[in-house]
């Protein structure tokens, strides 16, 4: 996935669910910091963005819930959907995980 | 490289592409001769631990065995999975109904896929994912369905999006959740 794919993604997923924040996790958030092309090669490898919908950052009722929002991103757009096919990239879409701190030090995300 | 299956011939066509090395060429830098490495490949006959190992030092790699827990939900983990591995279960269903038709639509997915895709460790699922096809709608269900962590990275690359209706896909994933439900379940 390049960068433009995956904003391609957000865009497409944030329609879905009206929300204009987005939280990318995992291996494409990389793409955030770098466009593709100072990225190796095995970082566009991944045709999945793993995408969550914080409702806080957001600045969401909190009374919404994230997993149904990250549920209607995954029923029109997701894996094996006609986005993917067309574009040959998918959100995978999942409530956000709970930060944590990583016992190397730093913020991380535990699974 | 990981290769989860303990299928030798798969071991040694990723090593070699990885390598970018013909069998000749893997061969001579072996000690062996080309119809030996094609019939380890093919599976015509299986090398021992000990010659792996020299075929993997010849294309300047080495093996690393390990031996873990089994099980089917080694890889379950989440509902995330669970949910993919429902929508592949359908897609499996769907590709045995109407192979012919399932087959076409994925041939033009891989064809678009080999297009956008940018390494050659992707293009590879690409290439198994062709040879998954030739052997028919039982190896693609197997596949599809295959618990293991190569599983895992062949379902990424499944060229069967656009396979299921919209309605498909939510019932399958609607089977998902209510199973994850009926867990939860005290």
């Amino acid at each position: 996935m390049t960068r433009d794919q995956l904003e391609h993604v957000l865009r497409a997923a944030a329609r879905i669910v009206e929300v204009h924040d987005l939280v990318v996790i995992g291996s494409q958030a990389v793409l955030a910091s770098y466009p593709h092309w100072q990225l190796p090669r095995e970082a566009t490898r991944s045709v999945e963005a793993d995408v969550a919908v914080d409702a806080e950052l957001a600045r969401l009722d909190v009374a919404i819930d994230e997993t149904e929002l990250a549920d209607r991103i995954d029923g029109a757009i997701g894996e094996g959907s006609r986005f993917h096919q067309t574009h040959g990239t998918t959100p995978k879409a999942s409530r956000p995980p709970p930060p944590c701190c990583h016992q190397d030090g730093g913020t991380g995300w535990s699974r | 490289m990981v290769v989860e299956a303990v299928d030798a011939g798969a071991l040694l066509r990723g090593m070699r592409a990885e390598a970018g090395l013909s069998q000749r060429a893997l061969a001579a830098r072996s000690g062996t001769s080309g119809a030996t490495v094609a019939a380890y490949e093919s599976g015509a006959k299986e090398p021992r631990l000990s010659t792996l190992a020299r075929l993997a030092a010849g294309a300047e790699m080495r093996v690393e065995l390990r031996v873990l827990p089994a099980g089917r939900g080694a890889r379950m983990r989440g509902r995330r999975e669970r949910r993919s591995l429902a929508l592949a279960a359908a897609t499996a269903a769907a590709v045995e109904h109407d192979f012919a038709a399932a087959a076409r639509l994925a041939a033009e997915n891989l064809d678009r896929a080999s297009v956008v895709v940018g390494d050659n460790a992707a293009r590879r699922w690409i290439d198994e994912w062709r040879r998954v096809l030739k052997r028919g709608p039982k190896a693609v269900r197997a596949a599809l369905l295959d618990p293991s962590e190569r599983g895992h990275d062949l379902r990424q690359m499944a060229p069967f999006a656009g396979l299921l209706s919209d309605e498909e896909r939510t019932a399958a994933l609607a089977a998902a959740d209510a199973f994850d439900a009926m867990l939860a379940t005290p």
